[in-house]
């Protein structure tokens, strides 16, 4: 199998190693890198467990090869919290009981993380269900994963008026 | 909330019906969690599965000899390898070999390859030989019921032709009813195949220890006990050499139950190669190859007055079980001791098979099997309401169970503490506006309105699975902190929450002090584990057993530190107290002179662990050969209404609204129950507008990818928050006045979209799912038929006046 090396930026930490070029970038973060906090869930994009930010982007991990990292910046849900402190998007699914088994829950938070910060004018229930058409749950039913969209949106954007950060 | 209290009474202590964090919140956000998948150990292997292309065919010969030369194989298990060990069931009747001996449905495991690697594990898996030699088969259950019919299990002890198992309901006079009614309607109806497709697949992992004569699976499953038991009678262990761990199990529904292929060939492989091994399924495997629920045929005829009365109620059921019959006799019998729902019936005759046929196989799925009876059911009220021309609404009115008869017993032996339908009809219709819809809805909208009656945790169906029990030990240790270890094994239900708020209670501790073990055999004590929701009642019943044994050994200990009688005590804070007095001593006080201390005891009391185990086994019964009996500990009922848009262009159906009232018992944890009842509901959106394994004529799974199985994204399921409500009628024969509700949301769905449509159109569709192409069908043929709408069904319902001797009066 023909392999190469990728470097790029992981949850903050540079990291270069050597990968098949075939290798799935979901599989490379599950299985080499050791983080499984990314789901797999189908093998055709649809379920969103496995989404991660690419450069801020969310994208789906099961749909890119690792070589397509090189030179990029990746978070992972691990890399959402401050050591001891969760993102506000991780504390708002607490508070609003976004989740139940938790499986499909990393996902929703990249996905919702990613949308809250490039559209922040998304307000309306309708709309916010469109926008998570790529990440399926089997347990909620959505509406309490709508509530902690919404309250995250509005903690990071009293986040934003505190210290103009990006949450 | 919009909750009300039907008998109000002090029971539990402060944080029973408060929403306090869930303790697996923080794992389950950051992605630390560790399900089945994501767990490593030093040397292991991957297995994948050989899967029968074939529907029915006989195996001719399978040979790995490719395989096992290709780089990074190690093993290959063939059917010759398990032709010894004995067949396996989630149920009764032990049809499953662990690989196949002849193969009966597409997609059955042939053989497993075990490799250094998951991708050389699945590069191997077309290298494994197989010779099929192709057989007749059959797909169609009433097919499958014919003499000439291919047959699947030929030879098994119990089998008759293709049908596994019958079950008759025969109770009260249902022929004088059938002969005095003022008309009978009769009307065929299907339900389909959903998957329950949990968003984790199925994953075990086994180690097998050479040097103990011991193996660890840690799996996927909703029952480590029942798991462990099967493997022991599999391999001929003692139960002591087998231990079973959940570790975080990513959605279940039902479709988790019992011991899987996989599971016993991560065992088998793990012995052989001296190596950790792990299997995880691919979603194709998922919906190719475990189970679905159990479509059904039923054939229903209702002998009815002029004024709506139901007299009597006449069913034929067909269950088609697929290639092995796991619990599909148990679903066939709830089903048809929950036929006739919330509602007043003299008599029932209900005559059911499960069949096999060339599918796979069908068995547990959230609800089991009342989702179907629930569908056909209230379709067929809403027939018969409008061939007599009364309102839906109005004439399940005249037949509820009336709050003025409670405490009764139904036809068929249900013995109804509670059972609010009268209110739960009344809360509902006023949430949703019902006389408002009714009067400006527009053309091609419509509103359904359905009751249902379920289970409530903790049931009986056979007289061979008689007991009904679980267990729970709570261990106090020396420095005051407290371990819970139990059989219930959560799937996202919250149960690690909801058992510390009942032990904290009962201990007056923080729930911070309380750590919950789930699902580990050689930890937690022996039970059932969960399904059927039954979580909240067994398990929590058998916990605060546990809690107040402990308690009283505390406060004897407590009673005598303080100079007081331990009747005089109280336990809050961390602390035991004497009542009205600042006299008080520390629980890990206690805990310790327990642990250390033979002086400081009473008199005659040794210093010894502090950990006690109760049980709890619910006090139903198992229903006699007429169908009669009690076979629940409680019941839980529900009135829904969905007001639904039929986009008469393309056959699309729109949810506008939304709104139940569900009985639920003492809540416990307010926005956990909410989330149940919140998921049930949007999986039985699934099941009423596409949800369906769908098989071409060669017996090939069509649709076996989340692209092509829809299952309901956010934009399908309408928010349900505000409109969906609980009542708390508190059973008083049952002791924590709890009761599951696990499945009440997923019960009723089906049915009220369905009834929403035929409103919508003026056309009933009898078969799920409504798929766009039966409703543009539906409205098709009603254009047809009737050129103003005011229509008739296309296919009517049979309707017949019966022989007209009035009945005497009651």
């Amino acid at each position: 199998m023909p392999e190469g090396t990728i470097r790029f930026t992981l949850n903050g930490r540079f990291v270069e190693l050597p990968v098949a070029h075939h290798r799935l970038l979901r599989d490379f973060i599950r299985e080499e890198l050791g983080l499984t906090g990314t789901k797999g869930a189908c093998e055709d994009g649809m379920c969103g467990s496995c989404t991660v930010h690419l450069d801020g982007l969310a994208v789906k991990s099961c749909l890119l090869l690792a070589v397509e990292a090189d030179g990029h910046e990746i978070t992972t849900i691990e890399g959402m919290a401050r050591g001891d402190e969760l993102h506000p998007i991780q504390q708002a699914f607490i508070d609003n009981f976004g989740f139940q088994c938790g499986y499909c829950t990393p996902g929703f938070i990249m996905t919702a993380a990613a949308l809250i910060w490039d559209h922040p004018e998304l307000e309306g229930e309708r709309e916010i269900r469109e926008a998570l058409v790529g990440n399926i749950c089997r347990c909620t039913g959505y509406t309490r994963i709508v509530a902690s969209y919404v309250d995250a949106a509005r903690r990071m954007r009293d986040l934003d008026g505190k210290d103009g950060s990006d949450g | 909330m919009g909750r009300t209290q039907v008998l109000p009474e002090e029971r539990g202590g402060e944080l029973i019906g408060t929403s306090i964090p869930n303790v697996d919140g923080v794992a389950l956000v950051t992605g630390r969690a560790r399900f089945t998948g994501d767990l490593t150990l030093p040397g292991m292997a991957h297995g994948r599965i050989v899967r029968s292309p074939q529907a029915h065919a006989r195996i001719v010969r399978v040979d790995p000899s490719e395989a096992l030369r290709m780089d990074g194989v190690l093993d290959v298990i063939v059917p010759d390898d398990v032709a010894e060990l004995p067949r396996v069931s989630t149920g009764l009747i032990l049809d499953m070999p662990l690989l196949a001996d002849k193969v009966r449905y597409a997609g059955e495991p042939v053989a497993a390859v075990i490799a250094v690697s998951d991708e050389a594990a699945e590069g191997a898996l077309d290298a494994v030989f197989v010779e099929y030699e192709e057989l007749p088969i059959v797909l169609d259950p009433e097919m499958a019921l014919g003499p000439d019919a291919p047959q699947l299990h030929e030879g098994l002890d119990g089998v008759e032709g293709n049908v596994c198992w019958r079950q008759r309901t025969n109770v009260g006079d249902v022929d004088g009813a059938f002969r005095h009614a003022d008309l009978l309607i009769s009307r065929r109806f299907r339900t389909s195949k959903p998957h329950a497709m949990p968003m984790e697949t199925h994953a075990a992992l086994a180690q097998w220890d050479e040097v103990e004569g011991t193996v660890t699976l840690w799996t996927s499953t909703q029952q480590t006990h029942l798991v462990r038991n099967a493997i022991c009678r599999v391999f001929g262990l003692p139960q002591n050499r087998v231990r079973v761990i959940k570790p975080f199990v990513g959605g279940a529904f039902g479709h988790k139950e019992g011991l899987h292929t996989h599971e016993a060939m991560a065992i088998m492989a793990s012995r052989r190669l001296g190596r950790p091994v792990r299997f995880v399924l691919t979603r194709r495997e998922e919906f190719t190859s475990t189970v679905s629920r159990n479509p059904q045929i039923r054939d229903v005829e209702v002998a009815l007055r002029r004024d709506g009365t139901v007299l009597g109620w006449r069913e034929r059921i067909v269950q088609d079980v697929g290639a092995y019959s796991g619990l599909g006799p148990s679903v066939l019998a709830l089903s048809e001791w929950v036929t006739v729902g919330p509602y007043r019936t003299p008599g029932l005759d209900i005559d059911g098979v499960c069949v096999y046929t060339n599918k796979p196989p069908a068995s547990a799925f959230r609800g089991f099997g009342n989702p179907q009876a629930t569908f056909a059911r209230e379709l067929m009220f809403d027939i018969c309401a409008r061939e007599l021309g009364i309102d839906p609404v109005e004439f399940r009115r005249r037949n509820v169970i009336r709050s003025e008869d409670l405490p009764t017993e139904t036809a068929n032996g249900l013995k109804l503490q509670t059972l609010p339908i009268e209110e739960a009809m009344k809360a509902t219709l006023d949430a949703i506006g019902y006389g408002d819809i009714k009067r400006s809805k527009r053309p091609f909208q419509g509103i359904g309105v359905v009751n249902m009656i379920e289970w409530g945790g903790g049931c009986r169906w056979h007289a061979a699975w008689d007991s009904d029990m679980s267990s729970a030990t709570v261990t106090l240790n020396a420095d005051g902190s407290l371990l819970i270890a139990t059989d219930a094994a959560d799937s996202g239900q919250g149960h690690a929450t909801m058992l510390i708020q009942i032990a904290a209670d009962v201990l007056g501790v923080s729930p911070s002090e309380i750590r919950v073990i789930l699902g580990d055999t050689e930890v937690s004590p022996y039970g059932l584990g969960t399904y059927g929701s039954r979580t909240a009642v067994v398990h929590g019943t058998a916990l605060q057993r546990a809690c107040i044994q402990l308690r009283d050994r505390l406060l004897e200990v407590a009673g005598e530190k303080l100079e007081a009688d331990p009747q005089d005590l109280e336990l809050s804070g961390g602390q035991i107290r004497v009542r009205g007095s600042d006299r008080a001593i520390g629980l890990a006080d206690v805990a310790a002179m327990i642990h250390f201390s033979r002086g400081d005891l009473p008199g005659g009391m040794e210093p010894g662990v502090l950990s006690t185990t109760a049980s709890y086994d619910t006090p139903c019964d198992v229903p006699d050969e007429r169908g009669y009996g009690n076979f629940a500990a409680n019941y839980t009922c529900s009135c829904t209404a969905a007001f639904v848009e039929v986009d008469p262009s393309t056959g699309k159906i729109s949810i506008l609204d939304w709104a139940s009232a569900e009985d639920v018992g003492r809540v416990i944890h307010p926005d956990m129950l909410k989330g149940q009842i919140q998921g049930g509901i949007a999986q039985g959106i699934g099941f009423a507008l596409g949800e369906d394994l769908i098989f071409d004529e060669a017996g090939t799974m069509l649709n076996s990818s989340i692209v092509d199985y829809q299952v309901p994204t956010a934009p399908i399921i309408p928010r349900m928050e505000e409109k969906l409500l609980e009542i708390e009628s508190l059973d008083p024969t049952h002791p924590l006045q709890h009761k599951g509700i696990g499945e009440s949301g997923i019960t009723p769905a089906a049915a009220a979209i369905a009834c929403a449509v035929y409103d919508a159109i003026g056309v009933a569709i009898t078969s799920l799912p409504l798929s766009p192409e039966k409703v543009l069908d539906a409205i098709d043929s009603r254009l047809q038929a009737a050129p103003h709408p005011g229509m008739r069904d296309r296919d009517p319902p049979r309707v017949r006046p019966s022989d007209a001797q009035p009945l005497p009066e009651e």
